[in-house]
């Protein structure tokens, strides 16, 4: 055979069979796309120049990562059903006398076609994209800087590098399967007497105690970081026990109810009833699959959104103010001590000389440490003691009265040996405190009411999901150095001597005199520490407004190649979808072709296909809507992780994200059933 | 009054893109009467398919009327159709038609359950059929489980179990080897005594000279039939092939 005769044999049977490829061509093309802009954003110039800008780059280039792997899974499962359907083809050339080297040849020329469809489609996209990608990540980032069109090579190359190797591993399994393989086999792979689907108890029965070990774990976990393990045992144990109930469970379902006589024996039963149970059988791990992919989609989105949503909020939690100097001290200082307030205004002069008007004025000290609860008794630890399990450490502050009075602008009065207590993420009932069994207190004043807190909300919340115990105490000085006798024999770092001032600058546009003063600050700062005769062992200036730059470009960063990865997860759901609609249309094809000669009418035959395929369309929703559900509370302790502390914002964000991605979901229920009506309506040859 | 009646009837079939057109059907009439077992016999591609389609109201004619215990089947509406042939018409195919979701049991019950039967009619109907035709032990499996033989009784059981006026069955044998093709020929003898109405399109002889009339189709014509009269099996066989050597060596020599 002259060898021109592959190529054009390859080519004409990927015309002839278009609506298997060209939905294949365009999801390799669009995973190539998402590939290329993520590598170009993270080598792009104008991202790296951004504050945080290294971070986002190496956010997206793991990302590109991610993407790659799930691409070769992906296009590895996607492209085995076209095989399958090609088989037969390729069986009956074989009987035609083409041997298998020739099949190889046709197959390899597939590969190049297709490779050169996705990578031409996909690059050229990506290059015209890019830019787009690159606009909205800075508007994200909440940076104006302009820019112009260009091509990026090395993020063209990786893009080529990395799908020809997936290419390459697809042709090497499709010339495994077709070396393995008769003829016979071939022509016949389509058609094998197919066993009916039997129940399977102890499948099911696993895959129901997966699901509720994942879900019971998933509710337990006090401390995911902690329980990291676990964590991911929970993910693996929810991936599989879908897998299992979908193919298993619900075999067993539709088979048990079959066994229900006066129910399965009814016109509308009947038919949808037994063709479900196959269908279960054959499309099982694809709904199982769509169903993890929607749960991924669904938790990416609304951890994501609801962290770009909530950056302010974190900022003016870790934030309280526009300006912040921080010290860490070696000592308390007590109320009449006047050294911080000559430093501070000393720094203030600065502020002056910009024509910088401080305003809400925030100064206190506070110490922060870990500690362990038992009855009335709590012992101060090391954080990274190991004999304590993390989840039990509950964080520590203690504040002065003095301070505390100044910052809430109460009038509170506490005898010495009194204090008041705040606890948040615990309960403390007792009337008293013992701790270290060197100080003991009487509470006499509690604080738990959620309209004071944001009075001292300024202070805690920062310290991520850990349970917290505020202590306000008068004689601030003499108790604190108390407790640090009390901790003999451990380091005096346990505990963290803090002081804090802070300001707002007046004026909302404030960001660059803001940076400027931080500027101006930057070189006394440390000679400040050097002359504090040991009184303090660091001082820092913080600005938001440069602050807010970093978080916007993290959070912003991990929003986007969360979109991002959506949209690929999306591609391979309606791809997915495409094909099971498309497996399903051609078997149910001559079915319907027979019930119809039995007496089925065309209205019944309609009624027990949208039957059918509204329960295929809505379980794995519901299914990630279920997820979604259980993992919530595990999703708010990572985001809690990040600073966000605004449930409402969350529940409010995810069932969002659930109802706009049920609506995407339907349109592609859709646009996908439709290539299956228009199969099944098709007259079957006869 | 006659079961089946079948006026000039005519069908062609044109491909999808206008151009070539195929008459499958030229003039066909014939009439089948109540109790009749009748054959239609041709060669492949005679418009045996194509006939039995029309009459099932699966297809429509070109032109002419089939009339259904004098019901019009043109007049019947579109969602109407399927119920009239479920509730009248049996049908055994070639390749049995059995759907492989189902045991042969449901396969059985299929258009009772779609006329809204309850379990315990169906079963009690099921069983003297079962018995009759000898599918008791195979009920609970599944169509790829038994042989093309009980497959086609299973078929038939389906086709009676609706006791319809009029069977229609498009080459029975056709898929069966020659010891289950006798044991069908028999079965299809025992239930016409039993007063069932059978209209048989093929093109074996064997087939064809169990009946009690044949009708030869060729080329989208009927042109031909032969009564059994008083003569048996072998010397109905007799007939049809004689006919059958006469009308072709006599075209022959035209
Ligand atoms: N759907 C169709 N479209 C076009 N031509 C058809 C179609 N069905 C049958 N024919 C043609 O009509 C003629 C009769 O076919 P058919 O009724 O199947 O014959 P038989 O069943 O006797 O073998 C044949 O020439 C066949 O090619
Ligand atoms: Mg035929």
């Amino acid at each position: 055979m002259k060898s021109t005769i592959y190529p054009r044999l390859a080519s004409d049977s990927m015309k002839k069979n278009h609506r298997l490829y060209v939905p294949f061509l365009l999801a390799s093309s669009g995973m190539v796309l998402i590939f290329y802009i993520l590598s170009y954003l993270s080598h792009s110039p104008l991202i790296r120049s951004l504050r945080g800008g290294s971070d986002l780059a190496s956010i997206m280039n793991f990302g590109s990562l991610v993407l790659a792997l799930f691409s070769g899974i992906f296009l590895f499962y996607t492209h085995s059903f076209l095989l399958r359907r090609r088989k037969t083809e390729f069986g009956l050339y074989n009987i035609l006398g083409m041997d298998k080297r020739s099949l190889a040849h046709i197959l390899v020329w597939e590969t190049l076609i297709i490779t050169g469809v996705s990578l031409l489609l996909g690059g050229l996209g990506g290059i015209l994209l890019a830019k787009l990608a690159e606009a909205s990540l800075l508007r994200l980032v909440k940076s104006d800087i302009s820019f112009t069109l260009k091509v990026d090579l090395p993020a063209l190359l990786s893009s080529g590098a990395v799908f020809a190797v997936i290419f390459g591993l697809i042709l090497l399994q499709s010339l495994l399967q077709i070396s393995r393989t008769n003829p016979i086999d071939l022509l016949h792979s389509q058609a094998v007497g197919e066993k009916p689907p039997r129940s399977n108890w102890i499948l099911a029965v696993t895959g129901l105690l997966f699901l509720g070990a994942a879900y019971y774990l998933a509710l337990s976990i006090k401390d995911p970081i902690a329980a990291l393990a676990w964590f991911f045992i929970a993910v693996i144990l929810v991936i599989a026990a879908t897998y299992l109930l979908f193919i298993a469970g619900s075999v067993t379902a539709c088979r048990q109810l079959q066994k229900h006589k006066a129910f399965y024996y009814q016109k509308q039963h009947f038919v949808a009833l037994s063709s479900m149970t196959y269908r279960m059988k054959r499309n099982g791990a694809g709904l199982a699959s769509i169903a993890i992919l929607c749960t991924m989609v669904l938790v990416m989105l609304s951890s994501t959104v609801c962290l770009y949503a909530g950056t302010e909020d974190i900022l003016c939690t870790r934030y309280p103010r526009e300006v912040i100097v921080s010290a860490s001290l070696s000592q308390a200082q007590s109320a009449n001590d006047t050294y911080w307030t000559d430093l501070t205004s000393q720094l203030l002069t600065a502020s002056d000389q910009l024509a910088l008007t401080p305003e809400n004025q925030l100064d206190y000290q506070y110490v922060y440490g870990s500690g362990e609860i038992s009855g009335d008794q709590l012992s101060l630890k090391k954080a990274n003691d190991t004999t304590v399990p993390t989840d039990s450490l509950i964080s520590v502050i203690i504040l002065p009265v003095e301070d505390y009075n100044q910052i809430s602008g109460a009038d509170l009065k506490l005898e010495s040996g009194q204090a008041m207590i705040y606890t948040n993420r615990l309960t403390y009932t007792a009337a008293e405190l013992q701790i270290n069994q060197a100080v003991t207190l009487q509470l006499t004043q509690r604080l738990d009411s959620a309209d004071t807190l944001k009075d001292i909300r300024v202070i805690t919340e920062a310290s991520g999901y850990s349970p917290e115990l505020v202590l306000v105490v008068p004689d601030y000085a003499s108790l604190i150095r108390q407790l640090q006798q009390s901790l003999t024999g451990t380091e005096p770092a346990d505990l963290y001597l803090g002081r804090i001032m802070a300001f707002d600058v007046a004026g909302s546009d404030s960001a660059v005199a803001e940076k400027q003063l931080l500027s101006e600050w930057q070189p006394q700062l440390d000679s400040l520490v050097s002359q504090s005769g040991g009184r303090l062992s660091s001082l820092t200036a913080e600005a938001v407004a440069t602050e807010r730059n970093y978080y916007y470009s993290t959070n912003s960063g991990m929003l986007f190649i969360a979109v991002l990865l959506a949209l690929v997860f999306v591609l391979a759901t309606v791809l997915i979808m495409y094909y099971k609609q498309m497996s399903e249309g051609y078997e149910d094809q001559s079915r319907f072709a027979i019930m119809q000669k039995v007496g089925m009418t065309p209205q019944d035959i309609r009624q027990s296909i949208n039957a059918q395929i509204l329960t295929v369309f809505l379980l794995p929703l519901l299914t990630a809507g279920l997820h979604l559900a259980f993992a919530f509370p595990m999703l708010q302790k990572l985001l809690l992780l990040f600073g966000l502390s605004n449930r409402r914002l969350f529940v409010s964000v995810t069932l969002l994200s659930f109802a706009v991605f049920a609506v995407f979901y339907a349109l592609i229920y859709r646009i996908t059933s439709r290539a299956y009506y228009h199969i099944v309506s098709a007259r079957p040859q006869t | 009054m006659n079961v089946l009646e079948v006026r000039s009837l005519k069908k062609i079939y044109s491909t999808r893109l206008g151009g070539n057109q195929v008459q499958a059907l030229r003039q066909v009439a014939f009439s089948v009467e109540a109790g009749e077992y009748v054959a239609v016999m041709g060669e492949s591609g005679s418009g045996k398919t194509t006939l039995l389609n029309i009459l099932a109201g699966l297809d429509q004619p070109t032109s002419g009327q089939v009339l259904l215990e004098g019901q019009d089947l043109g007049q019947i509406r579109e969602k109407d159709l399927a119920t009239f042939r479920r509730d009248h018409l049996g049908f055994v195919f070639q390749d049995f038609n059995l759907l492989d979701t189902f045991t042969i049991e449901d396969n059985i019950y299929l258009p009772l359950v779609l006329a809204g039967k309850s379990y315990e009619v169906m079963h009690s109907r099921l069983q003297p059929l079962a018995q009759q035709l000898a599918i008791s032990p195979i009920l609970s499996k599944y169509p790829y489980e038994v042989s093309g033989g009980q497959k086609q009784r299973a078929a038939v059981a389906r086709a009676l179990i609706t006791g319809p006026r009029l069977i229609l069955a498009d080459e029975p044998t056709g898929a069966l080897d020659s010891h289950a093709t006798d044991e069908l020929l028999a079965l299809f003898s025992q239930i016409n005594q039993q007063g069932q109405t059978i209209l048989m399109v093929t093109h074996s002889v064997k087939a064809a000279s169990r009946a009690g009339r044949v009708l030869f189709i060729k080329d989208g014509v009927i042109f031909h039939q032969l009564y059994r009269g008083l003569s048996d099996d072998e010397q109905f066989y007799q007939k049809i092939t004689d006919s059958l050597t006469l009308l072709t060596t006599g075209e022959g020599r035209r």
